[in-house]
């Protein structure tokens, strides 16, 4: 498997070192791409026939939960401080990739391109619950039978993603480019609980994406 | 700090005001935009430099749940209540408005970023309702059988005695955030644009003795095309 990698590393990098510089042009090539699904990246025209694009995702939730007791006890009873339970989640999705683009046919500014594309996503969530209960008699507290005290737990998954899509790219100016790319994509995943559960599966879908590139 | 960030925003918005309308074209600079992910808006291209994009999206999501005694094989005599039916809808709605400040391009490229402030609104039940009329009435009888009480969970623990309509309740979340953008007009009429967007959310709510706040971010592209009129 890994040696597989590597020829292919290899091979591609052959094949781009190999491949004949454009002709000198004004129109710059590299760029910023804005691409639904959501994502955003840099491309790099290497060649006219050939370019990369690095393409990158992020969203992170962090939620804080405070239940406090001392709002469900009926006035005047003394309890201080007031027993509370504060949860902390914290959900984060990051998502990177990396497209290789071979084009298989260019006529004026309309280039068809095949793109084969590695990716890793990553997803984690941290929770965290501290329980407050020091105003509450060890008697109360013991009858609760709550699962640990200050409980952390984590959970992650890491997808690496294998893909291959047939585009087309048509450049609208010397600075501006659109594309469409439709095509398969094979993900793998490893889902782990805290060390304690851990579960794999996988996912081969058809996906769909456009976009545009901001050249500088 | 804060002082200085509103005069900078103030001494923007005065410059981009007082700025000279493009000279008389024959380009339509009000337009409607349809965008992705989800989203419709309108976009007025006051001046050369200077722009406002209002836009929205809405969801309505509702989803039935039945639950059918009769597959629950209850014990041969007993009481068989008609199918309960359970329903919640959902309502999603977004607007959000962005004063978008061109940064370069020439003609007809625009470079521009823009701030975005918008809410989010959600509407939808506190709980899910028992619709089937005297269903519930019969649910206690049944709960410590076949069925157990874990299948009605959506009643909360409480059977209910007669139809419920739902308790509605309607979340205000404020969205800020940045885009970074290019547009390109195709013609006068019809323009492509292409954007990075950073959104920071974040909202603070009670229910009962629980206190829930939450803070989100993220970075992602959106496209779009916008027809002007």
């Amino acid at each position: 498997m890994t040696q597989t990698v590597v020829r292919l590393a290899v091979t591609c990098t052959l094949v781009v070192c190999a491949a004949v510089p454009a002709a000198a042009q004004d129109d710059p090539r590299i760029g910023v791409t804005f691409a639904f699904p959501g994502a955003v990246g840099v491309q790099w025209d290497v060649t006219d026939a050939f370019g990369l694009r690095a393409d990158a995702a992020f969203s992170r939730t962090r939620s804080e939960s405070t239940s406090d007791f001392g709002e469900l006890l009926p006035r005047g009873v003394g309890i201080t401080p007031f027993p509370s339970i504060t949860t902390v989640t914290t959900i984060q999705h990051t998502s990177i990739g990396l497209s290789a683009m071979w084009a298989v046919h260019s006529r004026d500014q309309l280039k068809v391109y095949v793109a084969p594309r590695i990716g890793v996503r990553v997803f984690r969530q941290d929770s965290e619950t501290d329980y407050d209960l020091s105003g509450l008699p060890p008697a109360v507290v013991a009858a609760l039978s709550l699962p640990r005290l200050d409980e952390e737990l984590s959970f992650s998954e890491t997808s690496p993603e294998f893909g291959v899509s047939l585009g087309a790219s048509y450049r609208l100016g010397p600075r501006f480019g659109v594309f469409v790319e439709t095509g398969a994509e094979y993900t793998r995943g490893t889902f782990e609980t805290a060390g304690v559960l851990e579960s794999r599966h996988s996912t081969f879908a058809i996906r769909s994406g456009i976009g545009a590139v901001l050249y500088f | 700090m804060s002082r200085s960030v509103v005069a900078r925003i103030c001494g923007g918005v005065i410059l981009a005001v007082c700025a000279a309308p493009a000279a008389a074209q024959d380009e339509g600079r009000i337009g409607l935009v349809f965008a992705l992910p989800r989203a419709v808006g309108v976009q007025w291209d006051m001046f050369d430099r200077f722009g406002v994009r209002v836009d929205g999206s809405y969801d309505r999501h509702q989803s039935t749940f039945t639950i059918d005694y009769r597959r629950a094989l209850p014990p041969p005599g007993s009481p068989v209540p008609p199918p309960q039916t359970t329903t919640s809808t959902r309502h999603l709605t977004t607007l959000s408005v962005s004063p978008l400040f061109t940064i370069g391009g020439a003609r007809p490229l625009k470079i521009y970023v823009a701030p975005q402030v918008g809410v989010s609104i959600n509407r939808g039940p506190a709980r899910s309702a028992i619709l089937s009329p005297g269903a519930g009435a019969v649910v206690g009888s049944i709960t410590g059988g076949v069925v157990g009480s874990g299948s009605v969970e959506v009643g909360l623990g409480d059977p209910p005695t007669e139809s419920e309509r739902p308790e509605l309740e309607t979340h205000y979340r404020l969205e800020t955030g940045a885009l970074f953008g290019a547009s390109y007009r195709l013609s006068d009429r019809f323009a492509l644009f292409g954007e990075a967007r950073l959104r920071v959310a974040g909202d603070e709510r009670s229910r009962g003795a629980t206190n829930l706040k939450s803070r989100s971010v993220g970075l992602g592209g959106a496209i779009g095309g916008i027809l002007y009129f």
